[in-house]
């Protein structure tokens, strides 16, 4: 017999009391997953958005915590291309917008001369022309869920428009994005000559000295508009920061439930084999023996219902990315980065969870369990 | 082993097991330790195997004087095996699996570990019992897997609480003549804590408790 087969021996004892305690810390570890997948997946698919664009840097209103009701002059777009170092920039109107069919998407309005349409993958049908006020460029998986082609019809906020276009995105928020002329979309919002944000792509996009030194340029010119590069613009977002610090702090929560289960039912355990501790310690088991015996109970409970939360919580990342609510707006994000945590918190769990147990455990003295013979 | 003036005190010193008990066992000995109930007979034999330390007095243990608690496990683990009058199996383990139990830390190897425990359960009649679990087994059965257990680190000292209070006759039978072969064979030492006047006649030699002091130290049969 292996040391490490006793303590799934002993937890074989009382198999439905471990199994609980196990799925108490998968659910603790399920939202754990869901919640930090989902807020990283919320700032990967923003990020991923504005970086297929080739936009090196997005400007908003100083001190915007809600990007889509920012407000910009669209003017100030060709005063920031006109700075030293700026290849080009252009004016951006986005909001969520209801379709008839109760699904919410998120509309963009192009400036008609904007880089940023020569940006998208055509997959099917052509750009519209300059002139052209009625219509609608689509990402393929908006598209594929309209079942809209180039020459198809759709309402907007009471309008209809044509598809000219179906393009093919990378990135999950473009995918189900719909792009109008921005003049169109100035009307439809009553926003007449508003951007909600500026993209601005730089002449050496790879100089980060040259980067800063633009930044710095830029913010010297606009101070009332704060520069980011597109690559921080998650970190720098303060709806973003809310969401991660919400998913950080309800994940504590969670996992701390899922301690506080491990640590009772280890509890239990131990006091239950009160004797049996005695008995080891009369036959020459060293306390730190004993604790490590306590301690693997604990790491496999936890281990075990990680294992079955990290499965819970992929499942529920999924769920949830398909839900017609956040459909289109968030992608999952699962990478080793979010497994090295769990494995992290699970080890901990495990370890703090046991640590008293054991303790307890340790301080039996042998003819203290077996008075009561 | 000896003992020098060892008392051992429970509830804050109101309950005297033990009083001022002074003795020497010689290696190989089979001595019997007697009393009616409450005379101390277990509390003395909890000193002796170093289950328990005493409240007043000293301790020697191959001729030294275990300082430590460490010492005192060191000891537990390599030289002194313990019979309880209950078993104290574990319930979720196989006898083989109990029998290995003292070997970690000491005998390295899982095969090792397992090889040792076969031979230990067959010399005690149990080699077609290796996989069962102590509710699958009789008393006498439970108690044959305890002796091997305590044997299992070929200990110079064994101690037995009792070992068949909870026995038929036939079952302590075999028990009894199970630890006798042990201390005859392997010259083990052997004290057993008994309130039977023919266990303890099995003996070399018998000592007496009454109200945890020493009555009487003679030889036996």
């Amino acid at each position: 017999m292996r040391f490490v087969s006793i303590p799934a021996r002993n937890l074989s004892r009382r198999p439905m009391r471990s199994v609980l305690t196990a799925l108490g810390v998968a659910f603790a570890v399920a939202g754990f997953v869901v919640l930090t997948g989902f807020s990283r997946g919320m700032e990967h698919a923003w990020t991923t958005s504005l970086l297929e664009r080739d936009v090196h840097l997005t400007a908003v209103p100083r001190g915007t915590v809600q990007i889509l009701a920012a407000s910009i002059d669209e003017r100030l777009a060709a005063r920031v291309a006109a700075v030293d170092g700026v290849r080009d920039a252009s004016g951006e109107l986005a909001d969520m917008v209801m379709l008839p069919s109760g699904r919410p998407v998120l509309v963009v309005g192009w400036p008609a001369r904007s880089f940023l349409w020569r940006t998208l993958r055509l997959s099917r049908g052509r750009l519209p022309a300059p002139a052209q006020t009625d219509a609608a460029v689509l990402g393929e998986g908006l598209a594929g869920a309209l079942r809209l082609e180039p020459g198809g019809t759709l309402a907007l906020l009471g309008a209809p428009f044509t598809v000219s276009a179906v393009f093919r995105p990378s990135g999950v928020i473009n995918n189900n994005m719909l792009i109008l002329p921005l003049a169109t979309l100035q009307r439809l919002l009553n926003r007449a000559g508003q951007v909600t944000v500026l993209d601005v792509r730089l002449a050496r996009p790879g100089d980060v000295p040259e980067i800063r030194a633009v930044q710095a340029r830029l913010a010297a010119a606009f101070p009332d508009l704060e520069f980011t590069e597109t690559r921080f613009v998650a970190d720098s977002n303060d709806v973003l920061r809310l969401i991660r610090a919400m998913a950080w702090g309800i994940s504590l929560i969670a996992l701390t439930i899922g301690l506080l289960t491990v640590l009772n039912t280890l509890l239990m355990s131990v006091t239950e084999r009160t004797r049996e501790f005695g008995v080891l310690s009369a036959v020459g088991w060293s306390p730190s023996r004993v604790l490590a015996m306590v301690v693997l109970e604990g790491l496999a409970l936890s281990l075990a219902g990680s294992a079955a939360g990290i499965a819970l919580g992929i499942g529920g990342l999924r769920w949830l990315a398909a839900s017609p609510m956040l459909r289109g707006l968030v992608e999952p994000q699962v990478g080793p980065g979010l497994f090295l945590q769990v494995c992290a918190v699970t080890l901990l769990l495990g370890v703090i969870g046991s640590l008293y147990p054991a303790g307890r455990a340790v301080r039996v003295e042998p003819v203290e369990a077996l008075r009561y013979e | 082993m000896a003992l020098e003036r060892v008392g051992r005190l429970y509830d804050g010193g109101r309950v005297a097991a033990l009083r001022d008990v002074t003795l020497a066992i010689v290696p190989g000995e089979f001595v019997a330790v007697t009393g009616p109930s409450g005379s101390g007979k277990s509390t003395l034999l909890h000193v002796l195997c170093g289950l328990d330390r005493p409240t007043t007095g000293r301790v020697w243990f191959r001729g030294a004087e275990p300082a430590s608690a460490e010492e005192w496990t060191r000891i537990r683990a390599r030289h002194v095996g313990f019979v309880f009058q209950a078993f104290h199996l574990f319930p979720t383990l196989t006898a083989l699996e109990n029998v290995e139990i003292p070997m970690f830390g000491v005998v390295a190897g899982a095969r090792a570990r397992r090889r040792r425990a076969e031979d230990l359960l067959t010399r005690v009649g149990l080699a077609g019992r290796l996989e069962h679990r102590p509710a699958e087994l009789s008393g006498g059965e439970r108690q044959r897997v305890a002796i091997a257990r305590s044997l299992a680190n070929a200990p110079l000292l064994v101690g037995a609480d009792e070992p068949t209070g909870n026995l038929d006759s036939k079952a302590a039978a075999v028990v009894l003549d199970l630890l006798e072969e042990v201390h005859r064979q392997d010259g083990t030492t052997l004290v057993l804590a008994t309130h039977n006047r023919d266990v303890a006649a099995r003996a070399g030699r018998v000592i007496e408790l009454a109200d945890g002091g020493l009555v009487s130290d003679r030889c036996g049969s």
